[in-house]
């Protein structure tokens, strides 16, 4: 082949221009920290961050949502905790008062206090996570309990029997509520038997009335485990979701960032490739038979 | 008996064609880094020789030389090697036009940070946020926030296709006033040439500066020639002449409708050009296919966010207790919006899938898990666009980066043919300049001999 001036210059020409090109696609793939910057670059891998993406923001979400819902199954647990002191101390109360010794007048001391703890067990019934009610079904933007002095003593719901469902997980919907009624109703019974038994004076009445909360006791008790059994599972779910991330994050890292290993011996390398171009091109350029020619 | 002076006559001609020899090769040492070309040879040519009649022998006849004269003077081309790299030229300039408008759709559907992906994982973590608590004035405002965000970018991303629609139709415009004019430059060279070669000479320059021109036509639009006896040539374009030696039968875009795409049509009678390949191919292939295509795709997306969204939205309740509200308006991706009704009052957006409720989440739910499924409109269906688009453009890629190296090998092969070596240049000047000397050094010969003849010898009759 005759080789021409022209066309040494073009091809040392064209082959620094694709040493260039590949030092500025690892350059731009350092300083970026991705190793793509468009979907041609890696159209599988691209299409496969943004899955990626996805999923982790998704994941994220589950996190979110499982720590909300733990703090409602918490306020939950707290008011089942509080409604069970109050029956404890009307227990107390009634053991006490159910005893011959007891005066007319110290009954009705204790009655007044047993008034206490019905209120106190109504606004227990009312308690509010973030502004919504724990035990109103889905009517959460309303007290659910109206206590009606009477007589006679009651207690009304106005919530419904609405299930509150939250996504924790991929295909894992858990509800978070707690019934109202089932849970209270017993409560506010046997609170209200106990102080009309108290008022009444007589012993008979609030030693029945103990039975009745101690039902009402058991009744509360097993729902807070329900609750408990609940916030664990959803525990479990966090602790997976939370190894999930984990997992996403390191797989999206492989799929898109730059190895950083790799990528600077490969610029070490087209760097000194494109010098040793250069040093080349400097030496055969300019050079013809009119430098030997005198 | 040759004359007395004959070797004068032989003695000039050599010094006129070293001359000459000396003159082309300055000729090509001037234009080594012409574009377009082509170095040139000179043939030289024995002159006609004398015939002598021989004193010892009448019957046969000696022949003495003449000296040389300058032939021709020829451009170093490959014509076989001409069409095949225009052919190659134009099909590289097609597929680099489609590398460059799949790169333009790759940044506007898929930018480097934002863009329609992250803006659709936002709108679905907004909706999985209300459904935490449906009560939650600010997360209803959140959501309706990612909405018009997400709206916003279908959008952007829908105007950014029209815009490179619009610029491949504006290119196909300025291609075509290009191609006509190098049809008139070709056909006016066209005229040159026959001037030129009328007298026997050849119109090399000429030549290579027609050449050139078509070289460049190819870039644009695949094109073939054909070369007549006169020395023009006819360009022609899918069998159908453009040029026809002086001649020409240009070409015209033609929208049919105002706001239709331009269609390249032959200006005299209005029948549609065939173009196969260039750059011209490439932008309309890229007008009406490839750009239209993802145009679709993005509709689709956005069309079955829209439905599928709605769907769920229509059958939930807002605060108000109000059901069948659409949460989108629009149909496609450029015309994609937050319905304004609530968009105006976050209230009426529908979280419940029951009246009077505060706390039911049911909608809510249901459209966050739109988020993870596989439906038109999901992350999942927008990210399998983006793949596709990503592979599109890298087989374009792939494709033009090889016509690339196939384009540049046999530009190689072409300057190895009409290039100008400065090597070869350097030794024929040496040689042509030496014979020059030589051809001087007879004549001082002749010169002295002749002094020898007529000052020196019948001294005797003085």
């Amino acid at each position: 082949m005759r080789i021409t001036s022209n066309m040494i210059v073009d091809s040392v020409l064209h082959n620094l221009n694709g040493n260039l090109d590949q030092l500025r696609i690892l350059q731009d793939q350092i300083t970026s920290g991705k190793r793509m910057a468009a979907p041609a670059d890696d159209p599988i891998a691209f299409g496969r961050a943004l899955t990626l993406t996805s999923a982790l923001s998704t994941s994220g979400q589950h996190l979110t949502t499982t720590d909300r819902s733990l703090d409602w199954l918490n306020a939950t647990d707290a008011a089942l905790s509080s409604t069970t002191s109050a029956l404890q101390r009307a227990r107390e109360l009634a053991v006490a008062g159910a005893n011959d010794t007891m005066s007319t007048s110290d009954r009705a001391a204790m009655a007044v206090e047993v008034d206490r703890l019905i209120q106190e067990a109504v606004s227990l019934g009312n308690s509010k996570s973030g502004g919504q009610r724990l035990f109103a079904g889905l009517k959460t933007d309303a007290d659910p309990f109206t206590l009606n002095a009477g007589p006679p003593t009651t207690v009304t719901f106005n919530g419904d029997n609405g299930v509150m469902l939250r996504d924790v997980a991929d295909n894992a919907t858990v509800t978070i509520n707690t019934p109202g009624p089932a849970t209270f109703n017993p409560a506010f019974t046997s609170l209200i038997q106990l102080r009309d038994a108290l008022t009444s004076g007589q012993a008979a009445n609030v030693q029945a009335a103990i039975s009745s909360i101690d039902a009402a006791v058991t009744s509360v008790a097993q729902t807070q485990t329900a609750v408990g059994t609940q916030a664990n599972w959803i525990q479990t779910l966090r602790s997976q979701q939370q190894s999930q991330q984990v997992s996403l994050t390191d797989q999206l890292s492989k799929t898109q960032d730059t190895d950083l290993t790799a990528a600077i011996s490969a610029l070490t390398l087209r760097q000194t490739v494109y010098q040793a171009g250069l040093a080349a091109a400097s030496r055969s350029i300019p050079q013809s038979l009119f430098d030997y020619l005198k | 008996m040759t004359s007395t002076f004959f070797g004068l006559e032989t003695g000039l001609r050599g010094l006129q064609a070293q001359q000459a020899g000396l003159d082309v090769a300055n000729h090509n040492i001037a234009n080594a880094n012409t574009p377009g070309y082509s170095r040139q040879n000179v043939n030289l040519r024995e002159s006609l020789p004398y015939t002598d009649q021989a004193f010892n022998r009448p019957l046969s006849a000696q022949q003495i030389g003449t000296g040389v004269t300058v032939a021709s003077i020829q451009r170093a081309r490959d014509l076989l090697l001409d069409g095949g790299y225009r052919t190659e030229l134009s099909s590289q300039r097609s597929l680099e036009q489609t590398q460059t408008t799949l790169q333009d759709v790759e940044s506007a559907l898929a930018p480097t940070s934002g863009g329609i992906a992250t803006q659709l994982d936002g709108f679905y973590q907004a909706w999985s946020n209300l459904a935490n608590d449906p009560t939650d004035l600010s997360a209803r405002t959140a959501v309706i926030q990612q909405a018009s965000a997400l709206a916003a970018s279908f959008n952007r991303a829908a105007s950014q296709l029209t815009t490179i629609r619009t610029g491949l139709d504006d290119q196909v415009a300025s291609d075509v006033t290009q191609i006509n004019n190098f049809a008139t430059q070709i056909a006016s060279l066209n005229l040159d040439v026959m001037k030129a070669e009328q007298a026997g000479a050849n119109a090399n320059d000429l030549r290579d500066q027609r050449d050139l021109l078509v070289d460049k036509l190819s870039e644009l639009v695949g094109v073939t020639t054909v070369e007549q006896p006169n020395g023009s040539i006819d360009v022609l374009l899918g069998g159908r002449a453009i040029v026809q030696g002086t001649t020409t039968d240009p070409l015209a875009a033609v929208a049919a409708a105002p706001g239709a795409v331009r269609q390249v049509l032959f200006a005299s009678d209005s029948a549609p050009a065939t173009i196969a390949s260039g750059a011209l191919s490439g932008v309309i292939d890229a007008r009406d296919t490839r750009v239209p295509g993802y145009q679709a795709n993005l509709d689709s997306i956005a069309n079955g966010l829209i439905t599928s969204v709605n769907a769920l939205h229509s059958t939930g309740f807002g605060q108000d207790g109000v059901s069948n509200r659409a949460f989108f308006v629009g149909s496609d991706a450029s015309t994609i919006a937050v319905a304004p009704v609530i968009a105006s009052d976050p209230t009426k957006l529908a979280a419940a899938n029951a009246a009077g409720q505060a706390g039911n989440n049911g909608t809510a739910l249901a459209i966050a898990q739109l988020g993870s499924g596989q439906g038109t409109g999901s992350p999942a269906s927008f990210a399998a666009l983006v793949t596709q688009l990503g592979l599109d453009a890298q087989r374009s890629e792939g494709a033009a980066e090889n016509q690339a190296a196939l384009v540049q090998f046999m530009g190689q092969k072409k300057q190895s043919v009409e290039g100008v070596s400065l090597d070869a240049e350097a030794v024929d000047m040496v040689r042509y300049q030496r014979a020059y000397e030589a051809a001087a050094r007879v004549i001082t010969a002749m010169d002295e001999m002749l002094q020898t003849l007529i000052n020196q010898t019948g001294l005797a009759g003085r």
